[in-house]
């Protein structure tokens, strides 16, 4: 029934680690629906992949072929080629998004913490 | 109306002789690594404004303390943000002290003190919202390179044409504003902050005017050698497009 190999592992152990990521988001009350969707749902589609291709009873490749073709996808590989590169688009326009705001955020902490200075420099003078 | 004074009674005598204006003044200098200059320019431009404040972008020379002996404040940023941050921290202490207005000047020597109180005229006569000196409307904008020059008249030509306005040195940074017109403005990018500034203030309606300022080049060299000259396209583009899109 099962036909466990080591790549099966480590697909079983990422998924895991990526579900847990998202639950400490979750844990921590952070407020990333975005990340939390993003962590979880990639967990759940690793475990799904690694457990399903362990299962020799379920043809994983064949069941995903069926369904992409509903939408009009060819052959298995140029799909799950086709999926993979809008997942990486996807993954680099979040870094992106997330790298901009970091920055947006460290200019306004350099600018507030250069001004709660300036104004702890002023009342000292003033009281000087 | 002001809510800090801090020149000496000595020195508000000779405050009110150059300073006719009636409007409570402060000077912002961005400065990064100019302290052989930073002295001169806060003493000489404190004769005209009631306040001068050095906004230090993380020098890593003695700037800030040259500051600190002559000027009435000083904000020092903890890491670089460019002159676009520089100016922007600039005016929120001009903002946050309910100063009137604010006269924005180099630290590098570049522009002469002197001129402020000709940019504090045209605020008070022609009711001016922002003041740009202008090297343009005299000869010191023929010391500059010809790519330099080319650069500034090509975004000087952008922003009339994007906007109402019909100036000659957008991208001066010599300029004196009302408080009303930065509390309304964006923080602007560190590169092309006066492009973006001049056209998001043409476009909320306010009024803008030059004056003739003369300007010698910088002393430390160009800033636009051939790898900036190769970045200006794209910060360009992106600089337009978020102040037509959003501002």
């Amino acid at each position: 029934m099962f036909e466990f190999a080591p790549i099966h592992g480590i697909g079983i152990v990422a998924g895991l680690v990526l579900l847990f990521q998202s639950y400490r988001l979750v844990a921590a009350r952070k407020e990333g629906i975005f990340e939390f969707l993003l962590w979880a749902g990639f967990g759940v589609g690793l475990l799904a992949i690694s457990v399903g291709s362990a299962l020799r009873s379920v043809d994983l490749l064949d069941g995903l072929e069926g369904s992409l073709s509903v939408l009009g996808f060819g052959r298995g590989p140029e799909s799950i080629f086709f999926v993979s590169n809008l997942l990486l688009l996807f993954l680099v326009f979040y870094s992106y998004s997330q790298l901009v705001e970091s920055r947006r955020k460290l200019s306004d902490l350099n600018q507030e913490l250069a001004l709660l200075r300036y104004d702890l420099d002023q009342r000292t003078d003033e009281d000087e | 109306m002001a809510t800090q004074t801090t020149r000496t009674a000595a020195d508000s005598d000779t405050v009110a002789d150059e300073r006719a204006s009636g409007l409570s003044v402060l000077a912002i200098v961005p400065a990064y690594n100019e302290a052989e200059t930073i002295g001169d320019v806060v003493s000489e431009t404190a004769r005209y404004v009631d306040k001068v404040v050095v906004v230090d972008d993380a020098s890593t020379d003695a700037t800030a303390a040259r500051a600190r002996e002559v000027a009435d404040g000083v904000v020092s940023h903890p890491k670089n943000m460019g002159v676009g941050g520089a100016v922007h921290t600039g005016y929120l202490v001009g903002v946050r002290e309910n100063f009137d207005v604010v006269v924005q000047i180099d630290g590098d020597g570049q522009h002469d003190p002197a001129d402020i109180p000709r940019l504090l005229e045209r605020i008070v006569e022609d009711d001016a919202d922002m003041v740009i000196g202008s090297r343009w409307l005299n000869e010191s904008y023929k010391e500059y390179s010809l790519v330099r020059r080319a650069g500034i008249r090509f975004f000087t030509g952008e922003v009339n044409m994007l906007s109402n306005l019909n100036i000659t040195d957008v991208t001066s940074g010599f300029r004196a504003y009302t408080t009303e017109l930065l509390a309304d403005l964006s923080r602007p990018e560190n590169s092309h902050w006066a492009l973006e500034q001049t056209l998001e203030a043409s476009r909320k309606g306010y009024r803008i005017v030059e004056v003739s300022t003369p300007m010698p080049p910088e002393t430390d060299g160009s800033q636009f050698d051939l790898g900036t000259f190769l970045k200006y396209p794209p910060r360009m583009i992106k600089t337009t497009l978020k102040v037509l899109l959003f501002r």
